[in-house]
């Protein structure tokens, strides 16, 4: 019941009727009188509104199937194959994900910009010229390597849980690893794949700090939306955009729902054990290599990051001229109240997410169907919007009227949940389908309650899930920046604020160093929320 | 596990009623609300209004033009802000949203630094603002550099640089603006058409500093901090003349703070307040008896474009992004 208030006051109501406010008239209220269509045939008589819609769809589609593919055989191999400091990869596959707000898109021209180091070295060496980073490369290349994330841990968390019965059944019966892999081992990953590629392919759609950095005028449907509410506060037309971007995550949430239901494979037993990893040789050896080489590139952002921070005049030249620890000097007399702020305003939208995303999760896989899909769809619509959009839903709906929680941190709290909830939702979903039904069933025809095997049956197995979608929600809010500019009070600024500020002011050394240390502040507390759990990094995720 | 589920029901507990507890420290008396720009400018001047009016708390909030706007269109039922800095234009065209007033040294501000409309005064020249073009000479010489708003036409400095997009950005849009003014109707596709524009206006003189782009338009103040960081880059002056436009203090209707917003707003109008803006961001301010910025030329000795209307710049402001927005589409069309 309370779950369900919290959908109703905090999800539905807000971002619903934000939603609505696409089918209204600019600058009209919500009222039957001023409906209309004409927010959305822009989409499609307007020239602009149609290159960005193919823009997105390019750019979304492309980054999630090479984001699949790559993760994919990286997840395999860390899950099956003795692949050497698998435990510290795993842990480093998260920080892809902490990517400090437009100063993570502008590493990428630093190392590949026209003048950027790896172009420089490129041309000096072979006299090769590396393609412009600008446009849909550019943008591609950044998506994928940071969101590929959601795919690796999600599948590896799946192939760790699995059951390696069935595998170890085919192998003893003849088949080839070949056979094992394409019959067995791909279908019983796709699920969790699909999860999370859905997730990959949400924040393909929804991200606008990327296309700022790097899309120059290639215009996608998120620049759009800010140009809507920044250049004239239409929301109305933002409102119509962001419901065109919910329509594209819906159609590829709809193809999820369908394969998921057709390949949904129990895999998780009361006889259920981890699966040894095995093997050697060459074969190891290219895999290593290939997991390790995936993992470092996909850290080179956080890498110029923390280079940048370290470098106390760079004017354009190949290298700094002058490295020291001044920027951190600065900032770290500037920081220490945003980061409290921060970390704190994370925590707590994190455990609520945990507790409304995980009961959610439940009720939309073992629930009636109809029920599921529409729960998964208002989950899914916040997260596609962009940040920037939510936080004027929230402003706009508690600003006024019997419940007012702007001015304070609890509107924070809250729009960050609605807007992160994906993350444990797709997670635990996931982890709930690899679950047999009857391990619940069976506890209930023994006479516990729903609650008692909830909490001492359920719970423990999809426990990874719960986790990983835990870490991914806290440590990408911790920089958030879109809905902390439109909500934050004077007394709460964060640790994104501080950085943007800073950009704004042309100080790319102190935003670089307070980034740095975001970056290193959320993989430690993410480490010590694991040990607490009792389990390693690489646990969390299995 | 039942450990850490005990562990962690605890802590999430203190953290909801810490949040729950904080939220509750709404507006109090004897404080004041301001939304500005950021800068170094803004701990000094909190500090120095704070002697003057000791039981006074300041709050602030700093965030770029057009969120500014966002956030107080959104908060208009129940305004969270007593006092705006942001551009004249994004006040000037959002004026259900502030109260007018006038300010007793009236008479330091020259005219094009006074933001009015018809007989209503909303604000007075803060930071005035300044577009020029930023060169990298690694990538372009002086000698190719273009001198004028006009040179910016010609075929060989297409695609060489670098703006935000008018639509989103306060900077671009002054470049935009004042380009269609002097160019004319008739040419500003081709302006268009030799431009980049970027969503995101604060990282472009980084952009030129990095070679990334041989020149970008930019605001003064912001390319002469390039310069003074050690980027290959100097700074040019149209030969036409700039075109100064301003940001200024403006009293949000409704604040919860009235009085104190108006002593504020006096406060960083009056001749310590813009110093302080003087000092701290190098910035050029619209009072005529405050100090000149470091480095850059007086505003007496800077040729002025008298040619380009400012306050057209604000009114045909929409006219002008939809005619923007024809020429982008066309021109990005064939991507």
């Amino acid at each position: 019941m309370a779950g369900a208030a919290f959908f109703a006051l905090f999800l539905l109501y807000p971002i619903g009727k934000t939603a609505l406010l696409g089918f209204v008239k600019p600058g009209s209220e919500l009222a039957l009188a001023s409906l209309t269509l004409g927010n959305f045939t822009a989409m499609v008589s307007a020239p602009l509104y149609r290159a960005a819609l193919l823009h997105t769809l390019f750019v979304a589609i492309a980054s999630t199937v090479i984001a699949v593919a790559i993760a994919l055989p990286a997840a395999y191999l860390l899950a099956r194959r003795p692949v050497p400091g698998r435990n510290l990869l795993l842990t480093l596959a998260v920080v892809p994900l902490i990517s400090p707000p437009f100063i993570g898109a502008f590493s990428w021209v630093i190392l590949l910009g026209n003048q950027g180091i790896i172009t420089r070295l490129v041309a000096m060496t072979t006299g090769l010229h590396l393609p412009a980073l600008y446009g849909p490369f550019g943008m591609i290349l950044a998506l994928v390597l940071s969101f590929f994330p959601y795919v690796l841990l999600f599948v590896h968390a799946a192939l760790s849980a699995a059951d390696p019965a069935l595998e170890e059944s085919a192998h003893i019966m003849g088949a080839s690893r070949a056979r094992i892999l394409r019959t067995i081992t791909f279908p019983l990953v796709m699920p969790p794949a699909a999860a999370g590629a859905l997730l990959v392919f949400a924040q393909s759609v929804g991200n606008f700090g990327v296309p700022s950095i790097l899309g120059r005028e290639y215009t996608m449907m998120t620049t759009l939306i800010v140009y809507q509410i920044e250049g004239s506060f239409n929301i109305n037309g933002a409102a119509a955009i962001a419901l065109v971007n919910v329509l594209m995550t819906s159609a590829a949430l709809l193809l999820l729902s369908r394969y998921a239901r057709r390949n949904r494979f129990t895999t998780i037993t009361s006889m259920s054990r981890a699966a040894k990893r095995q093997g050697g040789g060459l074969a190891i050896t290219l895999g290593a290599i290939y997991v390790w080489g995936l993992i470092l590139v996909a850290l080179l952002p956080q890498a110029v990051v923390v280079f940048d921070s370290l470098a106390e005049r760079w004017p354009g030249t190949l290298w700094p001229t002058q490295y020291g620890f001044a920027n951190y000097r600065y900032v770290l007399s500037e920081l220490i109240e945003p980061i409290i702020h921060s970390v704190t305003l994370s925590a707590a939208a994190t455990m609520l997410s945990v507790v409304i995303g995980a009961l959610a999760a439940y009720a939309a896989t073992r629930g009636n169907t109809r029920l599921g899909r529409g729960i998964d769809l208002m989950v899914m619509l916040p997260f596609v919007m962009p940040g920037l959009l939510t936080g004027v839903a929230f402003l706009v709906t508690f600003n006024s009227g019997p419940l007012v929680l702007s001015g304070g941190a609890l509107i924070m709290v809250l729009a960050y949940v609605v807007h992160r909830l994906a993350y444990i939702f797709r997670s635990v979903c996931a982890a709930i389908g690899q679950v047999d039904s009857r391990i619940d069933e069976a506890s209930i025809v023994c006479g516990a309650r729903w609650l008692y095997t909830m909490r001492r049956v359920t719970l423990p197995l999809i426990a990874p899930g719960i986790v990983a979608g835990g870490v991914l929600v806290f440590s990408t809010l911790v920089m958030d920046l879109s809905i902390t500019l439109l909500l934050y009070p004077p007394e709460w600024k964060t640790l994104a604020i501080v950085m943007f500020e800073q950009l704004s002011n042309n100080k790319i050394g102190y935003a670089s160093a307070s980034g740095a240390l975001a970056i290193l502040i959320t993989t430690v507390l993410v480490f010590l929320a694991s040990r607490l759990a009792g389990r390693s990094m690489a646990e969390m995720f299995r | 596990m039942p450990r850490l589920a005990a562990i962690l029901k605890l802590a999430g507990l203190c953290l909801l009623m810490t949040v729950a507890a904080l939220n509750m420290a709404r507006a109090q008396s004897g404080e004041v609300v301001f939304y500005g720009f950021t800068g170094d400018h803004i701990a000094p001047t909190i500090r120095a209004f704070n002697k003057r009016y000791p039981n006074i708390k300041v709050r602030a909030i700093t965030l770029q033009g057009p969120a500014m706007i966002a956030r107080l269109r959104a908060e208009k039922d129940n305004p969270r802000c007593d006092v705006v800095d942001t551009a004249a234009d994004l006040l000037l065209t959002n004026t259900d949203l502030l109260t007018p007033y006038k300010f007793k040294e009236a008479g330091h501000f020259p005219s094009w630094a006074v933001i009015r409309k018809g007989d209503d005064v909303y604000g007075y020249g803060f930071s005035v603002a300044v577009q020029i073009f930023l060169i990298n000479t690694t990538q372009m010489s002086l000698a190719d550099a273009p001198r004028s708003w006009k040179d910016l036409l010609k075929l060989q400095y297409k695609g060489k640089f670098l703006l935000g997009n008018p639509g989103s950005t306060t900077a671009g849009y002054d470049s935009f603006a004042q380009m269609l003014q002097i160019a004319g109707p008739s040419e500003i596709e081709t302006f268009i058409n030799n431009a980049v524009f970027s969503p995101e206006t604060n990282l472009v003189p980084q952009e030129v500093g990095r070679g990334e782009v041989p020149m970008g338009l930019v605001e003064e103040t912001k390319a002469f901090d390039m310069k003074q960081q050690g980027y290959p880059v100097e700074l040019i002056y149209p030969s036409e003349g700039l075109v100064p436009t301003v940001d200024g203090w403006a009293l949000v209707r409704n604040g919860p703070n009235p009085e104190n917003a108006r002593l504020f707003a006096e406060f960083m109008n009056s001749l310590e307040g813009q110093n302080i803006n003087v000092a701290h961001r190098n910035r050029r301010v619209g009072r005529d008896d405050a100090n000149s910025p470091t480095g850059l030329p007086p505003m007496s000795q800077v040729k002025i474009n008298d040619a380009v209307d400012v306050s057209r710049m604000t009114t045909e402001r929409p006219a002008n992004i939809a005619l923007f927005n024809k020429f982008f589409v066309k021109k990005t069309q064939g991507q």
